[in-house]
C-alpha cells in the first residue's frame, strides 16, 4: 500500500476494495464487511468524493481483507484520525499473527516508540530488497 | 524514513508457481473493459454517426454527376489534395470514392486520436498517479498492465472498424454506391491507423514519467503524419514518396471504390507489430513509475524575470 493513495475516481470504495482483493488473490467478503465495520467505512460512496483519510481506509482494507502473505504499507496510519488509528493497531497485531509478513512504514516518531513492532529500523533503502534504481 | 520489519515464518501458503510477467492481465482487460464500456461505444458512434450523415448530405449537396465533377476539380488540385487525399479517381467521381478520398483521412485521425487516448489512460497514466502501485502489488505481472490495454486497443479499433462498417454501408446504400469489400477497407484502413498510433503511444508512454507529455507526442506524431501524406499527395495525383510514409497515407492507399488493393494495410500491420514489440521491451528496462527518458531538473533560483517582474 503506498503512502499516498490515489483511487479510481468513479468506483465505490467497495468496487475497489474488491477489484484489489481480487488480484491479490482471494477475497474474504466476511472479512471485508467486518473491516469495513470496524473502521466505519461506507462501501457506496465513490472515492471522487472521499477524503484522503477515507481512500487510505479503502486500501487498507483492500489490503487487510485479501489473503496475502507480505504486506508492506508505507505509512499507513497518516489520514487516519487517532480511533481510526488505534482500529489500525488492532487489525495489523491480528493480521500479524496470522500468516501475513509485515513491512510497515510509520509516519511519525511516536508511533515507531510506542507501538513494539519487531525488527530494527533501517534507513530508508536499506530494508528494500528489489528494483529502486532512484 | 524509517523502516520497520516484522517477519514470521512462511506460512502454510506455497508461493504461486504459474506466476509469469503477464499474470492477471484477463483481470485488468475487464476492468480495463469496465472503465471504458461508455467512451469507445461513445467514440465509434460519433465517427460511424458522422459518415452516416456524410453519405446522407451528399446527394442534397451534390444533386448530379456535373457537381460532382465540379467538387472533383477542386480536391484535384494540389491545395484540395493536400486536406483531403491522393486522388484515385477523380475522373469518375461517385459519392463512394468521394467517401474514400476525402472523409476516410479525417476519421483516421479521429481513431488515432481515440487509440493514443485509450493507451496512455491505462498505461503511464495510471502510473503517474500512483494507482500502478496498487494494482502491481498484487499478484499481477510486470508486463500485465501494458499488455492489458494492448489488446483493449485492438478490441477497441475492431469495434469501430464493425460501426464504421455498418456507416459505410449505410452511407453507400444511401447514394446507391454500395461495395462491401470497399466499405470494408475504408473501416479496416481507419482501424489500422489507429492500430500504429495506439502502438506508437505504448512506446512514448515508455519514455516519459507524464501522462501529457505521451500523449502529446503521439499527437504530434499524428499531426506529422497527416501533414506528411498531404505534402505528398499535393505533391503528385496518386500520391509520392511522402505518401507513403504515413500511416494515413497507407488506409487512403488502398484505392477503395476505385481499384481496391489491400496490401497497403498490411504495411501498417506490420508496423504496428514493431512497435509493440518494442514497447514490450521497453517496458522491462524501467521501474514503475519511471520513464526511459529522465525528467528534466530545472533552476535552483528565479532567474530575474521571475523574481523582479518589471512593472
Amino acid at each position: 500500500m503506498p503512502g499516498d493513495v490515489n483511487l479510481w475516481p468513479k468506483l465505490t470504495g467497495g468496487e475497489v476494495i474488491d477489484l484489489l482483493a481480487s488480484l491479490h488473490g482471494r477475497l474474504d467478503r466476511a472479512r471485508k464487511a467486518e473491516l469495513l465495520e470496524r473502521f466505519d467505512l461506507d462501501p457506496t460512496k465513490r472515492t471522487r468524493t472521499c477524503s484522503k483519510g477515507n481512500r487510505h481506509k479503502v486500501a487498507l482494507v483492500a489490503a487487510l481483507a485479501g489473503d496475502v502473505e507480505l504486506l508492506v504499507l508505507d505509512e499507513p496510519t497518516s489520514g487516519l484520525d487517532p480511533l481510526m488509528e488505534l482500529t489500525f493497531q488492532q487489525c495489523i497485531t491480528e493480521a500479524a499473527s496470522g500468516i501475513a509478513n509485515l513491512v510497515v512504514t510509520p509516519p511519525t516518531l511516536e508511533e515507531l516508540f510506542v507501538h513494539h513492532y519487531d525488527g530494527a529500523p533501517a534507513r530508508a533503502g536499506a530494508a528494500s530488497t528489489s528494483g529502486g534504481a532512484r | 524514513m524509517t523502516t520497520l520489519t516484522r517477519s514470521r515464518e512462511s506460512g502454510p501458503h506455497a508461493a504461486p508457481s504459474s506466476s509469469t510477467a503477464l499474470t492477471g492481465t484477463r483481470r485488468l482487460l475487464r476492468f480495463g473493459l469496465r472503465r471504458d464500456r461508455v467512451r469507445i461505444p461513445a467514440w465509434a458512434l460519433s465517427i460511424g454517426g458522422l459518415i452516416a450523415y456524410f453519405g446522407a448530405a451528399i446527394p442534397a449537396v451534390y444533386p448530379d454527376a456535373a457537381a460532382m465533377q465540379t467538387r472533383a476539380e477542386i480536391v484535384r488540385d494540389p491545395s484540395g489534395a493536400f486536406m483531403t487525399g491522393p486522388g484515385y479517381g477523380l475522373d469518375d467521381y461517385t459519392p463512394g470514392v468521394m467517401i474514400a478520398n476525402e472523409v476516410l483521412g479525417m476519421i483516421a485521425v479521429a481513431v488515432a486520436l481515440m487509440s493514443i487516448l485509450l493507451v496512455v489512460r491505462h498505461t503511464r497514466a495510471e502510473e503517474e498517479a500512483g494507482r500502478v502501485d496498487l494494482v502491481r502489488a498484487g499478484a499481477v505481472g510486470r508486463r500485465a498492465p501494458l499488455t492489458a490495454a494492448l489488446v483493449l486497443l485492438l478490441v477497441a479499433n475492431l469495434a469501430i472498424a464493425a460501426v464504421l462498417l455498418a456507416a459505410v454501408l449505410l452511407a453507400a446504400l444511401l447514394v446507391n454506391d454500395l461495395a462491401l469489400p470497399d466499405s470494408a477497407a475504408i473501416a479496416a484502413g481507419a482501424a489500422v491507423v489507429g492500430l500504429v498510433l495506439g502502438s506508437l503511444a505504448a512506446v512514448t508512454a515508455q519514455l516519459s514519467e507524464h501522462a501529457r507529455t505521451a500523449s502529446g507526442t503521439a499527437g504530434g506524431l499524428l499531426g506529422l503524419a497527416y501533414v506528411l501524406r498531404g505534402v505528398g499527395d499535393a505533391a503528385q495525383p496518386g500520391g509520392s514518396t511522402l505518401s507513403w510514409m504515413s500511416p494515413i497515407g497507407w488506409a487512403q492507399q488502398t484505392r477503395a471504390f476505385v481499384d481496391l488493393r489491400w496490401w497497403p494495410l498490411l504495411v501498417g500491420v506490420g508496423v504496428a507489430a514493431l512497435l509493440l514489440t518494442a514497447s514490450f521491451g521497453l517496458v522491462g528496462h524501467r521501474d514503475v513509475g519511471a520513464g526511459l527518458l529522465p525528467a528534466r531538473r530545472g533552476r535552483p533560483a528565479a532567474s530575474r524575470d521571475c523574481s523582479a517582474p518589471r512593472v
